[in-house]
């Protein structure tokens, strides 16, 4: 802030002083060389620095977010949210069961427009295992419809990601989503404004994400450098909740040599005045505008209502095949034959090796 | 007599040796190899490859898949994976879920099967069962399609 305001003071007044000759030096003179003085200390200064004002005011943001999103996590490792989800195409009950790492959600489809799968579909994914499951009833009998370690990514990245950036701002989830744009290296935080909406601060924070990890190649379809511009809207003075935010994402291949380009819009409504928990909004409106290649706009209009939050209750079990009725896939891996097998060549190998040594001494004692 | 009957002890002693030192090293390296051998599975499909010899795009094909349960215990058919339903050739998806198989006996699931684009259709599926000797066992389903 001072270095600004020499700069500044610098900078404006130092065309004066450059005709300063050595005999003019009296009272003024010196005035006029200690100003000369500042305005190469200014510029000094702006050299060492080599900031813009766009990046100390994201390196403010940053500063000011990262400890409100590391109270954000620890408030938010263990959720259970559930929400009613209005929209044309399968209405449903969704709820998201969020413990440390651990991710789930359970849709409940309304009897009437329930999808082809069914009228209950799990997602879920930990770091132990990830499945997938549906019921063609409400509470099961649950169908495996798919599981193991190379479906965790895909589930994150197809249905978590989306699901999360769902939840993300009725749960302030933060855990994949916001730490992934704030330290991962596939995003960058691209500018920073502090506004003032309806007499109440607001910090609007601009990202890029890439479709793909650093280092990796572009996925078929996906151009080099391609990714999602996210425009995130905060309040700071309400523990940095998010007010909304729009999501403008780049060309993706659409199948049939079509490509499309998705927007996001979403908006939080919450109690005014706040509720008893104001990390939570009452309702969320989510507009998702996908424009095809060939001219065609598909609308995806949905009313999100914040039924309930509840905290500490999921446990690890949640995220277990059993929960829902299956087994676990773990292979018999023959454990008890695999020590037997062990032995046997151990015993094998130890009576031939000690009937040979036995047979080359007494051979040798005969020689001598 | 009593130096040949030695010297054969010793071959044997020597194969002996041999060879129990290959199965540990075997088992060291290949832990996973041997279980498998160990404990081959009880619960098996009939066949790996299932083959529809001829498909015409837009039409709907009920495919038996024959499952062999060679337990002694009833096992289900918890699930199947049918990666994501549809591919650049066809939709397929695994019907008759879930499934009971009783002890020593053979039942079919039908996977219906839709093909979208002419060309050679070659695509794994998985299923799910609860017998721990054959958690998922994978098939392929091949088709040559056509438009009629």
């Amino acid at each position: 802030m001072i270095m600004s305001a020499i700069k500044s003071v610098g900078v404006l007044l130092a065309p004066c002083f450059i005709p300063v000759r050595a005999h003019s030096l009296g009272c003024a003179g010196i005035a006029q060389l200690m100003m000369l003085l500042v305005a190469v200390g200014a510029f000094l200064g702006e050299a060492a620095e080599g900031q813009t004002p766009g990046d100390a005011s994201k390196a403010e943001f940053l500063a000011e977010y990262g400890p409100a999103l590391e109270t954000l996590e620890e408030r938010c490792s263990n959720l259970t949210v559930r929400l009613r989800v209005e929209r044309k195409v399968h209405p449903a009950e969704i709820t998201y069961y969020i413990k440390d790492d651990a991710f789930q959600s359970i849709a409940r489809y309304s009897p009437e427009k329930p999808p082809p799968s069914g009228f209950e579909k799990v997602y879920s994914a930990s770091p132990g295992t990830a499945f997938y499951v549906t019921s063609g009833s409400y509470g099961g009998p649950y169908i495996l419809r798919g599981a193991g370690d190379d479906l965790r990514e895909g589930i994150i990245q197809r249905h978590g990601a989306l699901d999360k950036w769902m939840a993300l701002p009725v749960t302030q989830i933060h855990l994949h989503a916001m730490r992934q744009l704030i330290d991962g290296s596939n995003a960058q935080l691209i500018s920073v404004k502090r506004l003032q909406e309806n007499a109440e601060d607001v910090v609007e924070a601009e990202f890029f994400l890439q479709y793909y990890r650093e280092g990796e190649a572009p996925p078929d379809g996906v151009a080099k450098g391609s990714g999602v511009l996210i425009t995130i809207r905060f309040f700071p003075k309400r523990s940095w909740v998010i007010k909304g935010y729009v999501i403008k994402g780049d060309p993706l291949p659409a199948g049939e040599g079509r490509s499309q380009q998705t927007t996001r819009t979403v908006t939080l409504n919450y109690d005014d005045p706040p509720s008893t928990d104001p990390l939570f909004p009452r309702r969320i409106d989510y507009l998702m505008v996908n424009r095809l290649s060939d001219g065609e706009i598909i609308r995806d209009q949905q009313t999100i209502f914040v039924e309930s939050v509840i905290t500490g209750d999921v446990s690890d079990e949640q995220f277990t095949l059993p929960h829902f009725g299956l087994p676990d896939l773990q292979k018999e891996d023959g454990g008890g034959f695999f020590a037997w097998f062990v032995a046997v060549n151990v015993v094998i190998f130890a009576a031939c090796l000690a009937y040979l040594l036995l047979k080359r001494r007494s051979a040798q004692r005969q020689l001598h | 007599m009593l130096k040949r009957s030695q010297s054969r002890f010793s071959w044997l002693a020597f194969a002996g040796l041999a060879v129990s030192f290959t199965a540990l090293c075997v088992a060291v390296t290949r832990p996973a190899l041997v279980r498998s051998w160990l404990s081959p599975p009880l619960v098996v499909l009939v066949e790996d490859t299932v083959v529809l010899e001829e498909a015409f795009v837009g039409t709907i094909y009920h495919v038996p898949v024959p499952i062999r349960n060679r337990s002694d215990r009833t096992v289900r058919i918890v699930g199947g994976h049918d990666f994501g339903r549809c591919g650049p050739y066809s939709c397929r998806v695994m019907e008759g879920l879930p499934l009971e198989i009783p002890p020593h006996s053979t039942r079919y699931f039908e996977t219906k099967y839709q093909p979208s684009a002419p060309g050679v259709d070659d695509t794994q599926l998985i299923v799910y069962t609860d017998h721990p000797t054959a958690p998922q066992l994978a098939f392929h389903l091949q088709a040559q399609i056509r438009r009629r």
